[in-house]
């Protein structure tokens, strides 16, 4: 398993989240985006950001929180 | 099944309870009636259930944050209300905590039953607020909507064990299509007659994360419960237009062209019908009127000057744009309900960030390319105070659709086939305009303020319903017309009056328009826009007038030429007689006087009814402040515009 922020995560790839800025875990976490949460990234978006697959939603990440977001890969 | 419903704002000062029964206005099914909510996160189809129950109209869109006011309407015998989008009752935002205050606040006076709408495609993010409520001693029913996506998804839902696992009733529905409704309404009669469950225990831990933590894995247990998903993450037909829709560098500009097109599809489109009405009002409708007059032998009486270069001059301009309202709001309407939108959001969201603004705050701002004033209300979705703050001062730099009218109406006269892209260029000027003050506004008044990241939930794309886009476009256009119509005869009356009393003698009503206190007043302040290019006495007037609503600036402008036509000299049309005065005031450049014109009109105070809506929001101080701000911007932009553009044009 490697552990790795957001910003570098690769696209299309099982993952799950480690951890969550502190500051944004409540914010994060009403969109599924919890500690232990299933998720792959499916595209970069405008402005540097990144679209998230979680539960079958949709949710774009501005670019400010990737680094902040650390996730494993399988 | 469809009752009366209304849709009102509820503001709390500190230490004031907002309640379902008292604090909203008292519409409904009456006192007495049950009072059910509809609560739901951001875009789980709540607003077009309370629209489907109700046959009223709220603002519907496929993007999250369209309630941010309660709606209340009458359901058969029962009081529905829609509260605004909420994901969860940890309040992040004043419209989430609207939501948990009525929900919670007063054990008294709590609704009687809650029908929790829930997104079936994203089921466990839906349940946690089921699992919230279900901690209180509420009577709880679960809509499902979305089934058809969840069904694309290969998620099989069985309502009864899911219910089971729940302990509250889960109903399948479809708002959009009307199915499901009644079987809503017969679990709603059967939970109205038993009492509320038992609540759910929830005591096992203090940290808010911690209980987070409790109440997802309560909602996993659900799920796996109630539904067999097979948890492939397909790519979908949404994620194949967000290749586009959101790509680093195509996302803006396809950003660019919806926006171009949709000003040039509603300013060439709405041209011929407007020919039409134009030529209707001013041909026939007046010369039926003036035979009436002098039937009745009032020719040349003061009730045919108020009524003819008045009412009928006045309102027949204003209804020439109705086919371009229409347009304007059918197309914004199919943005909306497309799942468009949200993406804009995070298109712009690096721009807003510049000012110191989540992206987030897109949404109110292009709410207020419609109208100002819901867009103000709208910045309720902002969690930090300082930010909605910041976003109500810029709201009214967006050019609403009152705005529009006046745009359209000078490039079409000064600019001619241009005209669209002239429009087009004035909307990108404004969002230009909006940035600049922004910066401004933060490296000055606000260098401390904090960013909030951009996390929004992109909707599924889906194809506009015809019945939602006429229901929606209906509901604008019906605003627009009771707004300007009430205004516009408000205000033609008191330009009338103003225009027949004599400011140095003379008799009433029998004076040229330059002798009575409407002209003089006007000409007093003039001189202030020497150095825009448009210091003329008619477009002074109708800019103080376009104070109380810019729909009343062309009415003014056609009551004051249609009065102040020189006997035996042929007037002109109206663009003509615009025109000409341009060219005098500007010293032969009506083209960049034009332009500064239309630059003061996109920044200086829309209209009352947005500073009412200021006042409410942020307090009178800061609207004072946002009106001396726009009107130092709106003279400053015109005043640059005209000299730079007289220099070599």
């Amino acid at each position: 398993m490697t552990l790795l922020t957001l910003a570098d995560a690769p696209l299309a790839t099982p993952l799950t989240l480690a951890g969550v800025p502190a500051g944004h875990a409540l914010q994060l976490s009403r969109q599924g985006l919890r500690p232990g949460a299933a998720f792959s990234v499916v595209r970069r978006s405008t402005g540097g950001g990144r679209v998230v697959s979680i539960g079958g939603a949709r949710v774009a990440l501005g670019r400010s929180l990737l680094r902040g977001i650390t996730a494993e890969s399988l | 099944m469809a009752g009366d419903s209304t849709t009102v704002a509820v503001t709390k000062r500190p230490g004031q309870v907002a309640t379902c029964h008292c604090a909203v206005a008292n519409t409904g099914a009456g006192p007495g009636a049950p009072v059910i909510a509809l609560i739901g996160a951001p875009n789980s189809g709540k607003s077009t259930l309370f629209n489907a129950l109700t046959g009223a109209r709220t603002t519907v869109g496929n993007w999250p944050g369209t309630t941010v006011e309660v709606a209340r309407g009458a359901w058969r015998e029962r009081t529905l209300i829609d509260l605004p989008g909420a994901y969860s009752l940890d309040p992040l935002s004043p419209d989430e905590q609207l939501t948990r205050d009525l929900l919670l606040a007063d054990p008294d006076d709590r609704p009687d039953l809650v029908v929790v709408v829930a997104d079936a495609a994203h089921l466990s993010r839906s349940l946690y607020l089921v699992s919230q409520v279900r901690e209180h001693p509420q009577r709880v029913i679960v809509a499902l909507t979305m089934l058809d996506v969840a069904k694309r998804h290969g998620i099989e839902i069985d309502t009864e064990a899911l219910s089971e696992a729940l302990g509250c009733p889960v109903v399948g529905i479809d708002p959009r299509r009307r199915n499901g409704l009644g079987e809503l309404g017969q679990a709603v009669t059967a939970a109205l007659k038993i009492r509320a469950p038992h609540r759910r225990r929830h005591d096992c831990c203090a940290d808010d994360l911690a209980k987070a933590d409790e109440r997802f894995t309560w909602v996993a247990a659900a799920v796996d419960a109630g539904a067999a998903d097979p948890g492939e993450d397909r790519l979908t037909f949404s994620d194949r237009l967000d290749r586009v829709a959101i790509a680093p560098v195509l996302g803006p500009l396809l950003f660019l062209v919806v926006m171009w097109l949709v000003f040039q599809v509603t300013t060439t489109v709405a041209a011929p019908l407007q020919d039409f009405f134009d030529g209707l009002f001013s041909g026939p409708v007046t010369d039926a009127a003036l035979s009436g007059f002098a039937a009745v032998g009032l020719t040349g009486s003061w009730v045919e000057g108020l009524v003819v270069n008045g009412l009928i001059a006045g309102v027949g301009m204003i209804l020439t744009f109705v086919p371009l309202m229409t347009l304007m709001f059918i197309l914004l309407a199919l943005l909306e309900d497309s799942g468009y939108l949200a993406r804009a959001a995070v298109v712009t969201d690096r721009l807003m960030r510049a000012i110191g603004l989540p992206g987030k705050a897109f949404l109110p701002l292009v709410v207020g390319f419609g109208c100002n004033v819901p867009a103000i209300s709208a910045t309720r979705i902002l969690g930090d105070s300082r930010q909605r703050l910041l976003t109500a001062l810029l709201v009214p730099f967006t050019s609403c659709t009152a705005r529009l009218t006046v745009y359209v109406l000078v490039s079409t006269i000064f600019f001619g086939q241009w005209a669209g892209t002239v429009v087009f260029g004035i909307y990108l000027t404004s969002i230009v305009v909006m940035v600049a003050v922004g910066l401004l506004l933060r490296r000055t008044l606000w260098r401390t303020m904090g960013t909030e990241p951009l996390v929004i939930d992109l909707p599924t794309y889906q194809l506009p319903t015809l019945r939602l886009t006429a229901a929606v476009t209906w509901t604008r256009l019906q605003g627009f017309l009771k707004t300007a119509s009430g205004i516009i005869v408000a205000t033609v009356a008191a330009v009338w009056l103003l225009q027949s009393i004599p400011a140095h003698g003379g008799t009433f009503g029998e004076i040229e328009v330059e002798d009575s206190v409407y002209g003089v007043a006007a000409q007093a302040i003039t001189p202030v826009f020497e150095p825009a290019g448009f210091a003329q006495w008619q477009t002074t007037s109708a800019l103080v007038v376009g104070f109380v609503a810019k729909e009343a600036v062309i009415s003014s402008w056609a009551q004051t030429y249609a009065v102040d036509e020189p006997e035996g000299d042929d007037p002109g049309s109206l663009g003509q007689r615009i025109m000409a005065d341009f060219a005098h005031s500007s010293g032969g450049h009506p083209g960049p006087a034009a332009l500064a014109f239309m630059m003061f009109l996109m920044a200086y105070t829309p209209c009352v009814a947005t500073l009412g809506a200021q006042g409410r929001e942020i307090g009178w101080r800061w609207t004072g402040f946002g009106i001396v701000m726009q009107l130092a911007v709106a003279w400053l932009l015109a005043v640059a515009v005209f000299q730079v553009g007289s220099l070599w044009w």
